[in-house]
């Protein structure tokens, strides 16, 4: 079985209720931020915020829209994070969710270059990296994660993953009926199933989601170097081991040895 | 026996110092280049020391060459002038016979200039690899000054130029060290005192040694 959770913008009043719970559940120490002339806050993910609500907003013949994104690790089936983290820190829980392993993890920020959303923080006072884990803690222990346990408006929705897919459809075929045309579900295939699927009234790039996101190619062609180096060197070694051998005992003339 | 300097004492001090940084850089960059070499962190404490180390040894893989440039342009100057020298009939020759010369001494080589045809091929890879494997890791190091899509693209520059400095590096060292019989001694040449025997600098670079003669 695989977990995800669904979230809805346009059901999000902002409350950002699943801002604080996140912090609370995961003992995540609240941080100063600066008044950028929105109510957004925090105006960024940090080491210590691992989820937030993004205001976006739109002009329309009527006035303005809002539309309140949950911004958050989205535990990709195929996450370049896991394939490039060098010591095994980040991997897949048993539910679908990415875990990072901060006892493991060395502080490379491999994983934060590599993420196509942009998602995990680096603390160069911690020299860790960190990133929402799916309160992986809290659902072995038959509880939902933190953020949607207090989602008063169904925003965020917990659940298993193909039901909440059925319902995001469900939720996007309304949209459409009410005039949100660009609507779509994103995260039902993109990088072999997301695990946090979106009912997006808006094209992706809207919310800054990459319309098809994946695996950047550096990091395809980094890790294929990895086998291709150790070949590369072994067979050097080999073939300097067998150079030594085959002259071993070679005299140059002027040593005393034949032409 | 009648000695011929070939490396004055500046440079072995300088190929010295940059032979125990690039050790460094290759000893912490492989713990974390490949899980098989895990060990190689373990060893020292861990991947905290290692990555400390790779930077401090950095440092010095970039530095000291850069001081080397500046304050000897000249010596620079020409030794791009030899590395990047026309190549005639003889320089050719040796690179044909090259690869069995390896794997048979007895090979009859062409007589070569100061610095031989195979080792200025060398040379062109080690240079660019080593300026590629440098600016790549800058960038990685400062990595918040760039975009992400650009700092992605350093990882495998880093690493495809850590195979090919590290090929070529094992061959330098195999030949350069002396492990291969036709070049027993030459360790001295960088490591020892700087010179080399009048036969050897005729069996090694004859028209060098012609030109050291006739001087």
């Amino acid at each position: 079985m695989r977990v995800g959770i669904l979230v809805t913008p346009t059901r999000c009043t902002a409350c950002r209720g699943c801002q604080i719970q996140c912090k609370n559940w995961n003992e995540l120490a609240a941080e100063k931020t600066v008044n950028l002339g929105t109510y957004e806050n925090p105006p960024d993910l940090t080491f210590n915020t691992y989820n937030r609500i993004r205001f976006k907003e739109r002009e329309e013949e009527t006035g303005v829209e809002w539309f309140f994104f949950s911004q958050r690790c989205l535990h990709c089936k195929e996450a370049a994070c896991e394939i490039v983290c060098p010591v095994g820190a980040i991997y897949h829980g048993e539910l679908g969710n990415v875990i990072l392993d901060q006892e493991k993890c060395i502080g490379c920020k491999y994983c934060v270059e590599n993420c196509p959303f942009n998602i995990p923080r680096y603390s160069a006072i911690l020299n860790k990296s960190s990133k929402c884990h799916l309160c992986f803690d809290r659902i072995a222990n038959g509880l939902m994660p933190a953020c949607t346990h207090t989602c008063p408006a169904d925003a965020l929705r917990f659940g298993e993953r193909d039901e909440l897919i059925q319902l995001g459809k469900e939720r996007v075929a309304k949209l459409k009926a009410d005039g949100y045309k660009n609507a779509s579900l994103y995260g039902e295939t993109e990088l072999g199933g997301l695990g946090v699927i979106y009912v997006l009234p808006e094209k992706p790039e809207f919310f800054g989601l990459p319309p098809s996101p994946s695996i950047p190619a550096s990091v395809s062609i980094w890790q294929a170097l990895k086998p291709i180096g150790l070949v590369a060197g072994g067979a050097t070694v080999l073939g300097l081991a067998a150079s030594f051998l085959l002259n071993a005992g070679y005299k140059k003339e002027h040593e005393g040895g034949e032409e | 026996m009648e000695w011929i300097q070939r490396r004055s004492a500046v440079a072995r001090f300088i190929h010295f110092i940059h032979f125990l940084a690039t050790l460094t850089l290759f000893y912490t960059g492989l713990a974390l280049y490949h899980p098989i070499f895990k060990f190689l962190a373990d060893w020292v404490g861990g991947f905290g020391v290692t990555r400390v180390a790779h930077r401090a040894a950095a440092i010095f893989f970039i530095g000291i060459p850069l001081l080397a440039i500046i304050f000897n342009w000249r010596g620079f100057v020409e030794f791009m002038r030899e590395i990047f020298a026309p190549w005639d009939e003889d320089d050719k020759e040796f690179m044909r016979r090259f690869i069995p010369y390896l794997f048979n001494a007895k090979t009859k080589m062409p007589p070569q200039k100061k610095i031989k045809s195979g080792q200025r091929v060398a040379d062109w890879f080690i240079l660019g690899s080593a300026l590629l494997i440098a600016l790549s890791g800058l960038v990685m190091w400062l990595n918040v000054y760039f975009p992400k899509p650009f700092v992605r693209w350093m990882y495998p520059i880093h690493e495809l130029s850590m195979i090919v400095l590290g090929v070529f590096l094992l061959g330098h060292a195999y030949l350069g060290s002396g492990l291969f019989q036709p070049y027993r001694g030459m360790y001295r040449v960088m490591f020892g005192n700087g010179k080399v025997t009048e036969a050897e600098a005729r069996y090694h670079w004859q028209k060098w040694a012609e030109e050291v003669k006739r001087k």
